[in-house]
């Protein structure tokens, strides 16, 4: 039976089209993916099923939950359905819950609000709702900060369910989670809407997310969708070019030559521990945190160099290491045969003459008082000889060509650039020096899918290019796959993995990238399965 | 185009722009007073005195026959020149320490900035009490007791901005391109924290002539017989009964100005708080 309709449903606001004629269809109990990059218009479907648009938005068409009419209800009986029928859990469980609040208290709410319970039995049915999240052994009087981040998205999910809701709308609720939680929260969701018979409504920008959990998949653009199917034959069946492009963007593989005769590493780092004590103004701290745990690497000219690890693995702070930005507390940085003392100046700066990074966030890595061409150069004359204006703005135009940005660029400020060409930016102003070793911090992972693909093929081509060697910081083990020949895997500050890294994705030995692999999403093998079920 | 310059409609910031008309207004006046009042507002003229609005005295005069009008008018650039020289002292000072502090970290910058706190906590009225007794009374010992008063108050709002500045990428990216730290805080930090030092120096210049007009009443700030606001309120005091006028008319001054300040520090942090202004995609 069906269970929400959108018919027609057009918003707009202030004269922009938010959405413009989406049709969708969910029956009882099943599970809906709804994929789109940022500003198709995804999440404005998901706010206008709860009557949640911004203020001034107009919008026609109906939407029908369960027979009724949501765009002709008042807004006091919207309150009664927004949580008792309609479920909604947000992407970042930090900002969704209260901080001042218990956890327990925050679940009871839903139970007092919607079921008239008292306290005390609200508390009674919310110590039930944590068991079904998995958090039997969280005690309801923990505070939001006292939880991670894979804990709080099973409370928000506990909010979510609570009232048992007929119909549970997930907007990206595990893009912020590492990839071991986003797999146990994938199959909590799972779980919970198949043992409860409620249809989910996922949101994703990850098609590998989706197509591992949905029954149904529709693609959105601009406010649309473009493409609707079973899973089970989407695949082999999409029709609309864009859908087609977001599927291959997201199995993309650049075209690169892999390393195959490696010649002698040119950047060795030995034993190199970095710690992290708690301030105190009398004593050191007797057990400091070992963030970065006695790693040794080396890396050879020209070779791709994948670092994986989930967040408070450390090799963030290893990556801050190597390129001299924080203090080692043991071990030596050599670079073409010369130990190097980041804590002196000379050294440093020799280093960073050869070592460059490229920064996650597009957004924050250029300063928005100074436009690209000011940001690109400001190496020059600190780590190069001076070099004349003229000369400044021949590099920064060259340089701008080969990352695929009009000369023009120079004179622009970062936010006059979207997410993409500011990382293209980015990388360009890494080569300003002509660096041995670029560290990429997940230099994808904030773009979009499509975007995404071109930025590694971008690298691709660079790297053939300059002869750079690259060191990949990811979470992403498709990403490793496509663009690294050898891969170590970081865990609590240790190294416990490394080797090539087909055969370590195919055969993990370490426990730990066993976990990683199992948890990982991986949309080609997925399909291929798929398809031969057909 | 930068940030500071990015166009946005004026009708949103309505308190921007009654703020700043308000300001120009005050500026003007005092400006003019300098060369030009309709009256000597110095020159007593004891048959002139307490005498109602006239043609020749459009406020009336005071008790010495003194005209209002012009005594207003010299009062503002009194006013003004107190405070605009007060905030600027406690930018030269303030600013640079909470550059300092952030950038640097540490316990000597621990220091600094607790030095700061202990200056915070000594009202400028007690500092005004004590630089009379050691120079005796004057204008620039109002200038220099309010400037003190607004190191702390620099130091702060640069201290902390900085702070969360110097955590973002591009600052990083800065330190990779061999920049040293002095070098980051002029040509980064410090442009990013301008527009809230411009704020705050618009509320702090308001503080600055409550404070003036303050001082000035109590007899710590500009001595006779150059017209003040505040002392114009305490010649008053007396004669309330007999011509509210006379507390009126530099009472509102203060009002005004002060007013027009605070409208245009609020229109101005709508404008260019960066935390308030939506991120660009």
């Amino acid at each position: 039976m069906t269970l929400l309709v959108l018919d027609d449903l057009v918003a707009t606001l202030d004269g922009a089209a938010l959405l413009r004629g989406v049709n969708l269809r969910v029956a009882q109990g099943e599970i809906v993916g709804l994929v789109g990059e940022s500003g198709s218009g995804k999440s404005m479907t998901a706010l206008a099923i709860m009557q949640l648009l911004p203020e001034r938005t107009a919008s026609t068409g109906q939407i029908l939950f369960g027979g009724r009419d949501l765009t002709q209800t008042a807004e006091a009986a919207m309150c009664a359905i927004r949580g008792r029928d309609i479920g909604l859990i947000f992407q970042e469980p930090m900002t969704a819950l209260n901080p001042l609040k218990t956890v327990g208290d925050q679940i009871a709410e839903s139970f007092m609000l919607h079921e008239g319970l008292a306290y005390a039995e609200a508390l009674d049915k919310t110590r039930a709702a944590m068991d079904r999240v998995g958090l039997a052994d969280i005690p309801a009087t923990r505070y939001p900060h006292e939880l991670s981040g894979g804990q709080r998205q099973r409370i928000v999910i506990a909010m979510a369910i609570a009232c048992r809701p007929k119909l549970i709308i997930a907007d990206e609720p595990t893009s912020a989670l590492d990839v071991t939680t986003q797999a146990q929260i994938l199959d909590l969701l799972r779980s919970i809407t198949r043992e409860s018979g409620a249809a989910l409504l996922l949101i994703s920008h990850d098609l590998a997310v989706v197509a591992s959990m949905a029954d149904r998949i529709a693609v959105m653009k601009d406010g649309r969708i473009v493409e609707e199917g079973a899973t089970r034959s989407f695949f082999g069946a999409m029709r609309d070019p864009y859908a087609h492009a977001l599927y291959e963007a997201s199995v993309h593989r650049p075209a690169r030559q892999p390393m195959m005769n490696k010649t002698a590493p040119f950047f060795v780092a030995e034993n190199c521990t970095r710690l992290y004590r708690k301030p105190s103004l009398f004593r050191a701290d007797p057990q400091p945190l070992r963030a970065v745990d006695h790693v040794s690497l080396a890396l050879s000219p020209g070779e791709s160099v994948g670092l994986v690890g989930e967040s408070g693995s450390g090799k963030s702070t290893l990556a801050r290491a190597l390129l001299g930005l924080d203090p080692l507390d043991q071990g030596t940085l050599t670079l073409d045969g010369v130990v190097l003392d980041p804590a002196r100046k000379q050294d440093r700066l020799r280093l960073r003459r050869k070592v460059q990074l490229v920064f996650q966030d597009p957004y924050s890595s250029f300063d928005p008082r100074r436009t690209i061409g000011w940001s690109m150069t400001e190496a020059l004359g600190h780590l190069t000889e001076p070099v004349s204006e003229s000369d400044k703005a021949r590099r920064v135009a060259a340089l701008l060509e080969q990352v695929g940005l009009a000369p023009d660029f120079a004179g622009r400020f970062p936010h006059e650039m979207s997410g993409g060409q500011r990382q293209r930016a980015a990388i360009a102003r890494a080569l300003m020096t002509d660096p041995e070793l670029i560290v990429l911090d997940e230099p994808v992972s904030a773009l979009d899918v499509s975007i995404r693909a071109r930025i590694l093929d971008l690298l691709a081509d660079l790297q053939a290019q300059h002869s750079v060697t690259y060191l990949f910081i990811t979470h992403d083990l498709t990403l490793l796959r496509a663009v690294t020949d050898r891969t170590l895997v970081m865990q609590k500050g240790k190294i416990v993995e490394e080797g090539p890294t087909a055969r370590l994705l195919d055969e993990p030995q370490h426990p730990y990238t066993q976990a990683l692999v199992a948890a990982s999403p991986d949309l080609p093998a997925h399909v291929a399965g798929l398809q031969s079920d057909v | 185009m930068s940030a500071l310059t990015r166009p946005s409609s004026s009708a949103a910031h309505p308190s921007l722009w009654f703020g700043a008309a308000m300001t120009a207004i005050v500026v003007l006046i005092a400006l003019v007073s300098l060369v030009w009042t309709p009256q000597d507002p110095t020159a007593m003229e004891m048959t002139q005195r307490l005498q109602g609005p006239s043609a020749l005295h459009w406020l009336g005069t005071d008790r010495f026959g003194r005209d209002v009008l012009s005594m207003a008018m010299a009062g503002a650039a009194i006013s003004l020149q107190v405070s605009f020289v007060a905030i600027a002292f406690g930018m030269a000072l303030g600013v640079p320490l909470g550059l300092f502090a952030a950038m640097r970290g540490g316990v000597l910058d621990e220091a600094a900035m607790r030095m700061s706190d202990l200056i915070f906590a000594f009202p400028a009225l007690l500092t005004a009490i004590m630089l009379r007794e050691l120079f005796g009374p004057g204008a620039l010992n109002a200038m220099i007791a309010i400037g003190i008063f607004n190191v702390p108050v620099f130091a702060r709002v640069t201290y902390g901005a900085a702070l969360s500045l110097r955590t973002r990428d591009f600052v990083t990216a800065s330190r990779l391109a061999g920049k040293s730290e002095t070098l980051i805080a002029l040509d980064h930090i410090l442009p990013n924290v301008l527009p809230l030092l411009i704020v705050q120096a618009t509320i702090q210049l308001s503080l600055g002539i409550l404070a003036e007009a303050a001082l000035s009443y109590m007899g710590l700030g500009v001595q006779p017989p150059a017209p003040s606001w505040g002392r114009m309120l305490n010649d008053a005091q007396t004669l309330m009964a007999v011509a509210p006028r006379l507390a009126l008319v530099p009472g509102l001054c203060i009002v005004f100005t002060v007013l027009g300040l605070n409208l245009l520090g609020d229109g101005l942090r709508d404008k260019l708080d960066p935390r308030l202004r939506r991120r660009q995609a």
